[in-house]
């Protein structure tokens, strides 16, 4: 198998290489060209040759492109194949028994000689003190060749572990997304105030999707920063229902969604329902005196002491006058004496219509202020799977990075009434750590020798 | 005291720094590096109390959240990890011609934040989405990655100008460059999958390929490849340099640059 074609495609680097950058490319023409928006857009845009190439080529929803899937599932191959390639070699690297030996140790990079006016047999014991507080080993291996005695650690080999757990992590967000795309679901729907539904609306294909419940929407809550207005929070109360049972209520906020038996509703958007009524406060101008009334959209009705006929049009969220936005306006027709009137009624500035000079001064005093609430509903069975590959992903990468092979060796030579003493190291690494490291204690053996 | 006078004192006392670490590399004496380290301590000092006496503000303003929300907070934040990571490097290898290069960058950074005009510093309340305590740890692990990736954005541009005050090999210097791209990368990973989690907790989806989310996948990318190339190919010295500096452009692009591409990171913008 190892020999394949196949398998020296795969395992090599080169292509993980090649793959992260085709990626970031592909990332990179992704925030340039606007994603998923409409076909008049992209015409307006790019003109109609361009925009069929670029719909040829899948450019407007590229990441859900086949060229990315492509690309994604080759990188996961890859990943899979160089992981298997070396991981028998790291195993044995990780959990062989370490063997000593005097030759290989003098032979490591990093070296600090020197010698100590000090008997080799009082050195034995601070290089024993000395090994346990700068390299803390399980067991320090000693032992007595000639002249020599040589004190021997190493640790950290599970390191060359790491890189497999994270490889492993990722390989798992992949399958995570994988088996969200399959089995999982993205989907909007607006709900009025008191009203339910078990229909939602599929983020991809738009296509309509029944759940085995109803949402109702009891309540929506909207509220604002005193200072400046911003929104704080938007609040619906909701409860989901099935053969009027009520199987949980909850009221979710922005960052705390319902979760029921793998399906999530989150607070996404909102909306003010068009109004059916609204109540409006009608002055004469002439007499002063003032009326309320209750009109329905779209009836027509006879206002008090011959003052005309008015009707409501219609209702919008906001309305700009002048640049400015009014917000929330309603419109109506006085009809007066076979003349007719188009009057603006902006419900936050009551004296809008004083402007118009007539002899009828009318505001709005309130009107039936339906909230729709947007939720979005997901099913994201891959979700726990992508969550511990993170968990993998961020452990394994403690591991490989912060967990560092050394390899450490004392070697003691008697010289008469001197000792030579060298120090080596091996790391796989951080050298300099490791060449900081021998300075200390070679400090720290030459100062223990003027105290005893 | 006012946090803005707090930040702007930081701001000269990051440019002493950085006065007195050029003036040891160039004559070479390491008592004014002492002494460029003793007033980047002082820096951090007063930049770590601007922004707790912000936060303490934001309480009194009956907002009380953690600043780290707009540009002008997070470029506060971002000096305090630049700083922390180079007064750690020194401390650790005993070398001031990084805090040289890196106290001017935190300078920049710093002086950027109070001196440009763009910029909004007033303390305003979260929009609802922000409202999470997922929101600190994403910036925090952020940053820090940030931090990790400018020091290496440094150390690069040190390697390949090869300047002659150097005492450090060019070997160890390629290794410290190596180890701060590792420090940047677990914390830019930490970064995006906190903030992957905390979309889904906010929005219901993990990922919705938002330019800045992208972005920050793509400088992921680029920092794979710089460990791979290492790790597996060997490659030292020069061509991880330029990789590194590649890296910390996208890095830059991901702070900045995709404020002018429509995202729902907009908090970002000035």
């Amino acid at each position: 198998m190892k020999n394949t074609i196949f398998w020296k495609f795969f395992k090599s680097v080169k292509l993980s290489i090649v793959i992260f950058i085709a990626i970031s490319i592909l990332c990179m023409v992704g925030t340039l060209v606007p994603q998923l928006e409409k076909e008049r857009f992209y015409l307006l845009k790019y003109g109609d040759t361009l925009y069929s190439f670029f719909k040829f080529i899948n450019i407007f929803d590229i990441y859900h492109s086949y060229v990315f899937i492509s690309l994604v599932a080759l990188l996961a191959l890859n990943l899979i194949v160089c992981s298997l390639d070396k991981i028998k070699a790291s195993f044995k690297l990780a959990f062989k028994t370490v063997s000593f030996r005097a030759d290989k140790v003098k032979n490591y990079p990093i070296k600090v000689e020197f010698s100590a006016k000090e008997k080799t047999e009082n050195l034995k014991k601070v290089s024993k003190e000395v090994f346990n507080k700068f390299f803390k080993v399980k067991e320090i291996f000693q032992t007595d060749i000639g002249k020599s005695s040589y004190f021997f650690g190493d640790k950290g080999r599970i390191s060359y572990l790491g890189v497999y757990i994270v490889h492993f992590g990722i390989l798992l967000v992949i399958i995570g997304v994988l088996i969200d795309s399959i089995f999982g679901f993205e989907a909007f729907v607006e709900i009025k105030e008191g009203k339910g539904t078990n229909v939602v609306h599929l983020k991809k294909s738009k296509e309509k999707r029944k759940l085995d419940f109803y949402i109702f929407c009891k309540d929506f809550d909207l509220s604002f920063y005193e200072n400046d207005g911003t929104p704080k929070e938007y609040r619906s109360s909701l409860a989901l229902k099935k053969d009027d049972k009520i199987l949980i209520e909850k009221d979710i906020i922005v960052n705390s969604p319902l979760r029921y038996k793998g399906i999530n509703i989150f607070q996404s958007s909102y909306d003010i329902a068009e109004p059916k009524s609204v109540t409006l406060n009608i002055q004469n101008r002439d007499t002063g005196m003032t009326y309320n009334k209750t009109l329905k959209i779209n009836e027509e009705e006879k206002l008090p002491a011959d003052l005309g006929k008015l009707e409501i049009l219609g209702f919008t969220q906001s309305y700009k006058f002048a640049g400015h936005s009014l917000g929330p306006t309603f419109f109506a027709r006085l009809t007066k004496k076979e003349k007719q009137y188009e009057i603006v009624l902006p419900i936050s500035f009551p004296k809008f219509d004083s402007m118009r000079k007539r002899d009828t001064i009318i505001s709005v005093i309130n009107y039936d202020k339906t909230y729709i609430t947007g939720l979005q509903v997901t099913k994201e069975p891959g979700v726990f799977c992508i969550y511990f590959g993170f968990i993998l992903v961020i452990i394994g990468l403690f591991i490989s990075f912060f967990i560092t092979h050394n390899s450490f060796c004392i070697i003691l030579t008697e010289d008469g009434d001197k000792t030579n003493v060298l120090l080596c190291g091996k790391s796989n690494k951080n050298k300099i750590s490791m060449g900081l490291k021998l300075d200390k204690i070679k400090y720290e053996i030459l100062k223990s020798g003027e105290v005893i | 005291m006012s946090y803005s006078i707090l930040i702007s004192i930081s701001t000269f006392v990051y440019f002493f720094a950085s006065v007195f670490y050029i003036l040891s590399v160039i004559f070479n004496k390491e008592r004014l590096g002492l002494v460029g380290k003793y007033i980047t301590i002082f820096a951090i000092f007063l930049n770590l109390a601007g922004f707790a006496v912000r936060w303490i503000v934001s309480y009194k303003l009956g907002i009380g959240r953690i600043p780290l929300t707009n540009l002008y907070e997070s470029l506060v934040f971002f000096t305090l990890c630049i700083a922390l990571v180079y007064i750690f490097l020194e401390i650790k290898y005993k070398n001031y011609f990084i805090s040289a290069f890196a106290s001017i960058i935190a300078f920049i950074t710093i002086a950027y934040s109070s001196l440009s005009p763009d910029i909004n510093t007033k303390i305003t309340p979260l929009i609802p989405a922000l409202k999470s305590n997922w929101l600190t740890i994403h910036v925090i692990t952020c940053f820090l990655g940030y931090a990790g990736f400018a020091l290496s954005f440094v150390i690069s541009i040190i390697y390949l100008v090869r300047i002659n005050y150097l005492n450090l090999k060019l070997n160890e210097l390629d290794e410290i460059n190596y180890q701060m791209v590792v420090l940047g990368f677990l914390f830019l990973t930490i970064g995006i999958m906190t903030g992957s989690v905390w979309a889904n907790s906010a929005w219901g989806s993990y990922w919705s390929w938002d330019p800045k989310e992208t972005w920050s996948l793509i400088t992921w990318f680029i920092y794979a490849i710089l460990i791979h190339a290492r790790l597996v190919k060997s490659w030292r010295g020069r061509k991880l340099a330029y990789i590194s500096i590649i890296g910390f452009l996208a890095v830059l692009f991901t702070y900045f640059g995709v404020n002018y591409l429509p995202s729902l990171h907009s908090y970002g913008t000035v």
